[in-house]
């Protein structure tokens, strides 16, 4: 940016009349505004990664959906005499060893997988969000039991739950979720306490216990509304953690009741022909990896677009 | 010759939303054992000023062909050398032995799981041939120049073991190590208490007084200047607006810039309470700095001229010059 | 005007636990340890000290961010203690505060008008968000903001803007009392004295009173009618500004007023420095006697075991011993 050689200018003398106020531009505001969420969106888009995870999901979301609705084929419909076929025109995916199309039965395990994620994320989303809320918000004593409550149910191991859980109460969906729930709520718990915990003594929320604000509206209004960031990231995380679980509990054979094509369960299925028909056993394992993928994709996508110290 | 010659500095930051001029056009000269120092606000530019000198620009940080920075003779502009492997070889003989740098927060600079034995002796050995006890003799008698007490028994303490103040004594002595001929400090006491300030500033002025280092100190607090500095520069807006010796700087003021921030800072010795006067409006936005002088939003004098065109350089004297459309004669002429 | 001062601080002291674990010795940090001072209408009361003296936690005892362990609060002649539910919130509406940090005291997801609208929704003072929205604009201009400013983010200001949005809040409800808690320490020079002169402005048309926490003397001299020195923890010496600024008595005062740096090169090379030896010490493990006793170069044995009684000098009350009548 080299400047003109002031010397080889020629002003005229009006230039050197006082400049009026309007033509100054004191008060500066450095960027035009945007609402909150048109903001955040923009900066998601920006970000290529979530973006393309964005895609998948939303594509896996459509497919599980409608591919089982308009398929030729049931999911469960067994064809012996088409077993194990590799790719094709009409099964595209392939069939398993009973002759039943994997494309199918993928999507189909894409309705159960994901709903038992987002269902039991969206679960210890409330949940947590209560606990950890009041336990980080009142602190003390009541943190202090909270907390070692907490430490409590963790320090058994899940699985202990899991199955006594689906022992008690069966292997259906809604006990499978229930099972999970469990003890993964805990994750979102402590997340949201340890952020309440920080941001309770920044001065913002300092100023609204000031002006008079009541304690609920300090901790929904000013505390949990700044937690957004890792509250995200947490929930995305808790999705594939949701997925694993139910994966490696039918791995484990306690799974779901065996008629459910869960991922979990279509995994589980071609475990041993990984020597015989490997095409088989990459379906499940792909989709289950890029499910995963996306999610956190999309989580730090959203974790950046709510930051408010990014750009 | 001048031990420190920048001229024509500029520097920029490539950022998301586009260009940010940081420097811009920015020339001065330091010489051997005086005290020059920078003021200005946030934005002003100062201490990226000194980040491109010694060679810390961040990574998206680029320094214009232009610009020229020698140092005790040798060319140390980042746009002169071939490759960047180079510049930084040349740089890293440079920075801790020769050339020095203070930071203002104490508390990161220093690293906190490292003995302050370890980080004294760290430049010694680095640039010089001394054995690792000559280095330890050194770093007891640094601790005793910056006045640390007992520093036998203190040397294999950790940072966290000291006071703010202390530590930033440590770091003082850091600096010194390998006796520079040039200091740059880095607003070193504006995160300390004035009590603690004081006594660190005083430790400064003996450094200034006992040996021969030339000290670059950065600042925004007006007394510290007033104490320290032989010649003060003042920064806004990415330019030096005025700069000359201490005595012409705070008597015989004559940019409005300068003028103003003395205006606004409460006068010690006034016990009637007459009111400030303070500059309105903020400081620019350096992604699109105005056409012409930086200050022209905020200034009371400004002219149609002020915003359209880059005042030039004013010479008073030897020491005191200053940019501002209100010296150019055909001002003067109507006076 | 009454002549009863608008806030009476008794012999207040806030301490906090910091003990480590369940077995280990109690550590107890006194921040403030036994303060006493008045406010008039209509006054700055400005409070300064170093790191650790302990002003800010006083600041925020009065707004009742924190509950001193001993003493007590008089505001408007009614002690403030033990005040809940509609006593407090009426409390709160007549003391606000305004916080040092204007990047953390707003709040970065909410626009600026519902920060300043915020607390006139809990105080229900308009019915109607028009009303309120009215009021916000008018807060705007009076703190020196262009009206569609409303509309934006914290993030998208100045530091002294923010800073100016942060008095507006304060305003919102209308308070008879605000403690500004170090309002003007994280801005830059030239913008101080515009929030200076603001908190000023405002004083004079609303009738404020104002407690002014900040660790620059020569401000806090220029805004306050009477000055209070902290020590840790300790108020040592206070008065009318001028004759606290112009003539200390406390040798910690002396000793903080010689250590300002002058804007001035004649006078600040010559000056000769009072030497304050040693660091402060820590509020956890204060000195028994006088809290100045360990750096005080007249400190004598008496100073190391006993606390001084305030003294009236003048208008002046000093802590100290050497001027014990």
């Amino acid at each position: 940016m080299s400047e003109e050689l002031v010397k080889d200018i020629v002003l005229e003398d009006d230039m050197f009349e006082v400049l009026p106020e309007e033509e100054k531009n004191s008060e500066f505001i450095a960027m035009e505004s945007k609402t909150f969420l048109q903001d955040a969106w923009r900066k998601f888009k920006a970000n290529k990664a979530a973006m393309i995870g964005l895609t998948f999901m939303v594509l896996m979301l459509i497919g599980s959906i409608l591919i089982p609705m308009f398929s030729p084929y049931e999911y469960d419909a067994q064809d012996l005499s088409i077993k194990n076929l590799k790719p094709c025109w009409e099964h595209p995916l392939g069939t398993d060893k009973l002759g039943r199309d994997i494309l199918v039965r993928i999507m189909y395990g894409g309705r159960v997988s994901l709903s038992i994620g987002v269902a039991t994320a969206a679960i210890n989303l409330f949940i947590g969000i209560i606990y950890g809320g009041i336990s980080g918000y009142v602190g003390g004593r009541t943190d202090m039991i909270m907390m070692r409550i907490i430490d409590i149910i963790y320090s058994v191991p899940s699985l202990l739950y899991v199955v006594i859980i689906l022992m008690i109460f069966g292997n259906s969906l809604g006990s499978m979720m229930f099972a999970i729930c469990l003890t993964s709520w805990i994750g979102m718990a402590r997340q949201v306490r340890a952020q309440v915990l920080s941001l309770k003594e920044m001065e913002f929320a300092l100023a609204a216990k000031v002006i008079g604000a009541s304690d609920m509206r300090i901790l929904m209004r000013h505390l949990v509304t700044n937690a957004i960031g890792p509250i995200i990231v947490t929930l995305t995380m808790m999705i594939p953690s949701a997925i694993f679980t139910e994966a490696y509990l039918s791995m484990l054979g306690i799974g779901l009741d065996p008629t459910i094509p869960s991922w979990g369960k279509l995994a589980n299925d071609v475990r041993s022909l990984a020597f015989t028909y490997p095409i088989q056993v990459v379906w499940p394992t792909l989709v289950i990896c890029l499910t995963v993928l996306s999610l956190n994709f999309i989580g730090d996508g959203l974790a950046d677009a709510f930051d408010i110290n990014k750009r | 010759m001048a031990l420190l010659e920048v001229k024509n500095l500029e520097t920029n930051f490539v950022t998301d939303q586009g260009i940010v001029q940081a420097v811009r056009n920015v020339s001065f000269q330091v010489n051997d054992g005086e005290v020059l120092g920078i003021v200005g606000e946030s934005g002003s530019g100062k201490s990226q000023t000194m980040y491109t000198i010694i060679g810390l620009l961040a990574e998206n940080g680029m320094v214009g062909d232009s610009s020229d920075i020698r140092f005790d003779g040798k060319d140390i502009s980042p746009s002169h050398f071939a490759n960047k492997k180079e510049y930084t070889n040349t740089m890293r003989k440079i920075r801790g032995n020769d050339m020095c740098m203070i930071f203002q927060d104490p508390m990161t600079f220093l690293n906190p799981i490292m003995t302050i034995e370890n980080q004294l002796i760290e430049p010694i050995l680095e640039h010089t041939d001394m054995t690792k006890a000559q280095a330890v003799e050194r770093a007891l008698e640094l601790m005793r120049l910056v006045g640390i007490p007992s520093p036998e028994s203190r040397l294999k303490q950790y940072p966290f073991e000291f006071s703010g103040g202390m530590r930033q004594r440590i770091i003082i002595a850091i600096a010194l190590a390998n006796n520079p001929k040039l200091i740059i400090a880095d607003e070193p006491t504006t995160a300390l208490d004035v009590t603690i300030q004081a006594q660190v500033l005083e430790l400064i002025d003996n450094i200034r007084n006992d040996t021969n280092s030339a000290i670059i100190m950065i600042t925004h607090d007006l007394g510290v200047v007033a104490k320290l500095c032989d010649r003060i520069a003042i920064m806004y807006g990415g330019k030096i607006v005025e700069i000359g010796t201490d005595r012409e700087i705070f008597y015989d003021p004559k940019h409005p810039y300068t003028v103003g921030l003395l205006n606004c800072i409460s006068n010690p010795d006034d016990e009637t309470k007459s009111p400030l006067t303070p500059i309105p409006g903020s400081p620019p936005d350096l992604l699109d700095p105005p056409k012409g002088c930086p200050f022209v939003d905020r200034c009371s004098k400004a002219m149609k001229v002020c915003k359209n065109y880059m005042p030039g350089e004013t010479v008073f004297s030897d020491t005191h010059s200053c940019s501002c459309w209100l010296q150019d004669e055909r001002v003067k002429k109507d006076e | 005007m009454s002549e009863q001062p608008i806030l009476k601080v008794n012999n207040v002291k806030t301490h906090f636990d910091v003990t480590k674990g369940i077995f280990s010795p109690k550590q107890i940090v006194k921040a403030v340890d036994g303060v006493t001072f008045e406010v008039k209408h209509n006054e700055t009361f400005g409070l300064v000290g170093e790191s650790g003296c302990g002003k800010s936690t006083l600041g925020r005892t009065i707004v009742k961010l924190y509950e001193p362990v001993e003493g007590n609060i008089e505001f408007e002649g009614k002690d403030i203690s033990k005040i809940k539910g509609d006593e407090l919130k009426s409390f709160r509406k007549n003391v606000q505060m305004i916080f040092q940090d204007p990047y953390a005291s707003l709040n970065p997801r909410m626009t600026v008008g519902e920060i300043i609208k915020e607390p006139m929704i809990i105080h229900n003072i308009y019915d109607t968000d028009e009303e309120r929205e009215a009021r916000a604009v008018e807060l705007l201009k009076i703190v020196g903001l262009k009206p569609d400013h409303i509309r934006r983010y914290p993030q998208e200001f100045s530091g002294g803007q923010r800073q100016r949005i942060g008095v507006a809040r304060a305003l919102a409800v209308d308070p008879k009392f605000i403690v500004c808690d170090e309002p003007i320490s994280a801005l830059d020079v030239s913008i101080q004295a515009q929030v200076v002169n603001l908190l000023k402005n405002i004083q004079e048309e609303m009738g404020l009173s104002y407690l002014f926490i900040a660790h620059d003397l020569s401000m806090v001299k220029y805004i306050s009618d009477e000055i209070g020195v902290m020590y840790l923890g300790h108020i040592v010496e206070l008065g009318p500004s001028n004759d606290v600024y112009y003539r200390p008595l406390h040798p910690y005062t002396q000793a903080l007023l010689s250590a300002i740096p002058v804007p001035d090169p004649d006078t600040a090379k010559s000056k000769s420095r009072i030497v304050l030896e040693g660091e402060i010490p820590s509020p956890i493990n204060p000195p028994k006697g006088c809290p100045f006793c360990t750096r005080c170069s007249k400190a004598t044995e008496r100073c190391r075991n006993q606390v001084p009684e305030p003294v009236k000098v003048g208008e002046r009350t000093v802590w100290c011993f050497l001027y014990e009548k």
